[in-house]
């Protein structure tokens, strides 16, 4: 019988000798998290669905490669990263559906029904704009600053995840919040969509 | 703010600095007006919206597809429970009629190109079949079975042989299989969340019979005692699938009476072996997180758990 809480490496020792339980539960796990890393790197719901699936299967097909010398987390986290990179190059290789913007919307501002519309809505709106920063943010420091405030590795897990030296990471990390907070900046100093109060006539 | 400024700030809110780095950014106004606009930042960042359940099922079926194949001797304990069925033994002597048809065609083949023809990796690739097919085709062997048949046979003669008649009739095996009625199984692409999810739809998701296989058509099943003490996680959840199922179709006795908070979703009270004890408990389902808990009666805590089985819509 199977206590509640087993530890990550219980779970991959019984799962690397073939206990099919104790692999779903590491995947169920992790699932949350790595989806979060691919929907942020990815950039869309759909990619990200593809690839924190394709992260899965990856993670079953070399979990008898899996030593131990990091965390388990750490491992599958750089897995979802790896593959949510991957994905996001096979998007950018085919074409693109047009994405309706405020410019298309010919027939004028929609009213919030109510505030909690409201709220929705900028909530959507501020999602948006992150996926656009994000989107314009080189894979290197994507992949750092995700690893960080998505999947919550620290500096010394994102360094064993992407190889690379803690320094790196650091400034990998500070160089790619930089760019997005100008990203956000250029954005949010764009009138991309009518506000509550239009400005009165002279 | 020069870069060390803004480095700074950027490891404070990490909490990646040390305490003398900690103190010397707290007296630094300009590097704390940073961390606040930082720590806004990250919230932005991390602010995504979870995988949809059936997204998240599916892409967990799917990888588990890869471990059952994988370790197909142990590993196929997490499908979704099913009653063995004698359309599964004929589908693996359909597949072994299949893979002992492919060797006929292929020893003539290769009696046609003359032996000396016969490299050794063709040579190895008929041994790969014959031994795949001889094992495969075992009595007691099944749908999963025969998936590895269909599946290794067009496999090996897919890496192994290079001509081109040997892959067309890798091909044809994989083909013939889906005309036996293998292709729900053995030809599925669970490379994608749909796709997995059609796997799932195919199995199963309501039996009212009791007899609930706990763990699938190998040896090592067994057949879930609905009175017999649960032993393990895969058990518990198979007889919490039942329940949940007996509930849907309005065949759930009456609920025990329990002071457990009613958010637990108690449906009935079993023995369990809980450190080769039996031990009295109340069983709950959880749909959302698809687990089954072994509650203890005493205090509501939670003991054991295992994975329920369905996919429900």
């Amino acid at each position: 019988m199977t206590a509640l809480a087993r530890s990550d490496d219980e779970l991959v020792a019984a799962a690397q000798r073939g206990d099919g339980a104790a692999m779903d539960q590491l995947l169920r796990r992790h699932y949350g998290r790595v989806h979060a890393v691919c929907r942020r790197i990815a950039g869309s719901t759909r990619d990200a669905d593809d690839a924190a699936q394709e992260a899965m299967i990856r993670v079953v097909r070399n979990l008898d490669r899996f030593d131990g010398r990091s965390a388990f987390g750490t491992w599958v986290y750089r897995i979802a990263t790896n593959t949510a990179l991957d994905e996001l190059r096979k998007r950018k290789r085919r074409p693109q559906l047009h994405v309706v913007g405020p410019d298309d919307a010919e027939a004028g501002p929609r009213e919030p029904v109510d505030d909690m519309a409201h709220r929705a809505v900028d909530g959507v709106a501020d999602r948006l704009s992150i996926d656009a920063a994000l989107a314009e943010l080189p894979d290197e420091f994507k992949a750092a600053v995700i690893m960080r405030d998505v999947g919550d590795l620290d500096y010394a897990e994102i360094a064993v995840a992407l190889d690379i030296p803690i320094g790196t990471v650091k400034s990998r990390i500070a160089r790619g919040r930089r760019i997005l907070v100008e990203q956000l900046g250029n954005q949010e100093t764009t009138p991309e969509r009518p506000t509550d109060n239009p400005p009165h006539d002279p | 703010m020069n870069d060390d400024q803004y480095l700074l700030a950027n490891a404070y809110v990490d909490g990646e600095l040390t305490d003398d780095e900690r103190r010397t950014a707290e007296a630094d106004p300009t590097v704390m007006a940073e961390v606040e606009s930082l720590i806004v930042l990250r919230a932005r960042i991390a602010d995504v919206d979870p995988p949809l359940p059936d997204v998240r099922d599916a892409a967990i079926a799917a990888a588990m597809t890869e471990f059952s194949r994988r370790s197909p001797a142990v590993s196929t304990t997490v499908e979704p429970p099913q009653r063995r069925s004698f359309g599964s033994r004929y589908l693996a002597i359909a597949a072994a009629v299949v893979g002992v048809g492919l060797l006929g065609v292929i020893v003539a083949t290769v009696g046609n190109r003359g032996q000396n023809d016969a490299d050794s990796a063709t040579e190895a690739t008929e041994s790969d079949i014959a031994s795949s097919v001889a094992d495969q085709a075992a009595p007691n062997a099944d749908r999963e079975t025969a998936d590895v048949a269909a599946d290794s046979a067009a496999d090996e003669m897919s890496a192994d042989m290079s001509s081109e008649m040997s892959l067309e009739m890798a091909q044809d095996v994989t083909g013939a299989a889906a005309d036996g009625g293998l292709a729900d199984d053995a030809t599925s692409d669970t490379s994608s969340p749909s796709n997995a999810a059609t796997v799932m739809a195919t199995e199963p998701l309501v039996d009212v019979d009791p007899a609930y296989d706990t763990a699938g058509p190998d040896a090592q099943r067994s057949t879930l005692d609905v009175d017999a003490p649960i032993t393990d996680d895969l058990e518990l959840g198979a007889y919490g699938t039942y329940l949940l199922d007996q509930q849907l179709v309005g065949r759930l006795p009456p609920t025990p009476n329990t002071k457990c908070p009613p958010d637990l979703n108690i449906l009935d009270e079993r023995v369990i072996v809980l450190n080769d004890d039996d031990t009295d408990v109340y069983i709950a389902v959880q749909v959302i997180d698809q687990r089954v808990i072994a509650v203890d009666r005493e205090t509501c805590v939670p003991l054991v758990d295992g994975p329920l089985f369905v996919d429900r819509p």
